[in-house]
């Protein structure tokens, strides 16, 4: 479900087209980042509505994007695991030897699990599926990892401050560049799930 | 350079940016890099009108085997908690023949106020003794932090530290949390976030809809809040410019592309003629010539 497929390739005059379904992503990734931070400045919905509106809208916004789902290649998954355990160590070691204890939980485990995936897979079906496509069809390879990059850590400015970008943009070119080897979201669609579900645990 | 080339690149060069951010400036705490964040309302001691009540404090005793302090993790009732206490192994100084540490935060009235700031949320006084009631210090070298909640969104805060009968400022570093921010401190007491003065919260939330503003209170009364103005918070807006002006720049970019891919693509562009190829070729039929059969007879 997380790899992206499309149903058909572009036509011959399809730059153009390319260009406008890009600019149609970019402006529905806006609109849902915009609800999110809304829902979340205004504390209309509890986190795990919130979360469920916001991945809920940019699956959308990827299927009107021309994702589809299709099966991952399981050397994908695994890639997207390592690389989002990576993640996770890199982390931890940077603030070793203090890790900070997690003192209960948001939410109950298993709506937590659910909604925190469903978020992790959109964004990358999203920014590394729909959008991706789009971009390097009429800009190339790199204007697509270079703008993924930078909306991967704007995005999440609103909720968590301009102290992520760094990171983010970071996190952002090592999602980019998983997409680049394997083909499809479902590599970093995997490893931005692992580095999110570990936070229940530290 | 090939895409599998450029990937590479994009994971080393990303790998690199990620090490030196953590290095420079670690995230402190979950979410690493995305979450569900399940906030509630942040609650007052003496709650401004139209802001919730009910701060609480925590009291708890951690058992202490082998002489040694172990790994403390204490913080308040509330959802994340509003303020907490965090020690690695080993990193309190404890007193002779400690067998267990108790650690206590409580919500108080400010002492006094910050000269330059007004206070952010409540002021938390911080106690970590041993059975005897002696008092437990944090080692020099670190390993000890609190961490405080905001009511609201922060723009510039700070850690003030009330001991001997004086505020001090700490560094304030955000933990990667919505509004919470931490310190290392080697002793104890109050502690309480502070923004520039003139800060005021954000109106409060009820039931989805939007209280009345905070009215201006007293030191005495509460936390120190001047009159509302909360035109300034709806939208980020310099945030808002900044992602405009990113995303435009790349779009110019993007759109250079496109017209530099165009202008190469288009016959008579400028390209040498040898390389420019068109379907069908001119001067060849559309259809390839059938083979003739051989004749055979019957």
């Amino acid at each position: 479900m997380t790899a992206s497929a499309f149903a058909a390739d572009l036509p011959r005059d399809g730059l153009t087209r390319a260009l406008v379904r890009a600019v149609l992503v970019l402006v529905g990734l806006g609109l849902a980042v915009g609800l999110r931070w809304q829902i979340f400045r205004t504390s209309a919905l509890d986190g795990v509505s919130e979360g469920l509106v916001f991945g809920a809208a940019l699956v959308a916004v990827a299927a009107v994007g021309g994702w589809t789902p299709s099966r991952p290649h399981a050397q994908a998954l695994i890639a997207g695991v390592v690389a989002g355990g990576l993640l996770v160590a890199i982390s931890a070691a940077s603030r070793w030897p203090v890790l900070p204890m997690t003192l209960g939980h948001a939410a109950p485990f298993m709506p937590w699990v659910l909604v925190t995936s469903l978020v992790a897979t959109a964004e990358e079906l999203v920014l590394r599926g729909s959008l991706w496509r789009w971009v390097a069809e009429s800009a190339g390879d790199v204007a697509a990892l270079l703008l993924t990059s930078l909306l991967f850590a704007l995005i999440h400015v609103p909720v968590y401050g301009w102290s992520v970008v760094p990171l983010d943009v970071g996190v952002g070119l090592i999602f980019g560049g998983l997409r680049l080897w394997f083909g499809g979201s479902a590599a970093p669609a995997a490893a931005h799930v692992v580095a999110d579900l570990a936070t229940w645990w530290i | 350079m090939g895409r599998r080339g450029l990937g590479l690149f994009a994971l080393a060069f990303g790998l690199a940016i990620v090490v030196a951010a953590q290095r420079l400036a670690p995230i402190g705490g979950p979410p690493l890099y995305d979450g569900v964040i399940v906030e509630a309302p942040y609650v007052w001691l003496s709650p401004p009108a139209g802001f919730s009540g009910g701060a609480q404090g925590v009291d708890q005793t951690v058992p202490v085997q082998g002489g040694q302090s172990p790994d403390v993790g204490v913080g308040t009732a509330e959802n994340p908690p509003q303020a907490q206490l965090f020690a690695g192994a080993g990193f309190l100084n404890l007193p002779s023949g400690t067998t267990s540490i108790k650690v206590s935060i409580e919500p108080v009235a400010p002492a006094s106020l910050p000269d330059g700031w007004t206070i952010a949320g409540n002021v938390y006084r911080f106690s970590v003794t041993n059975q005897a009631g002696q008092p437990v210090t944090g080692q020099a070298s670190g390993g000890v932090t609190i961490e405080l909640r905001g009511p609201a969104t922060l723009s510039a805060p700070a850690i003030e530290h009330f001991s001997g009968g004086k505020w001090s400022e700490l560094a304030a570093d955000s933990v990667g949390q919505p509004n919470i921010f931490g310190a290392v401190v080697t002793d104890f007491g109050d502690f309480a976030l502070v923004e520039p003065a003139g800060w005021t919260p954000d109106r409060q939330v009820v039931g989805g809809q939007y209280g009345p503003q905070a009215p201006g209170v007293t030191a005495a009364a509460g936390p120190p809040v001047s009159q509302p103005d909360n035109q300034s918070s709806e939208l980020p807006w310099p945030m808002i410019a900044l992602a405009a002006v990113a995303i435009a720049i790349v779009a110019v970019i993007g759109v250079g592309f496109v017209f530099r891919r165009r202008r190469i693509r288009r016959p008579g562009s400028g390209r040498p003629p040898g390389r420019i190829r068109t379907f069908p070729p001119p001067d060849r039929p559309t259809t390839p010539p059938r083979k003739q059969r051989p004749r055979t007879r019957r």
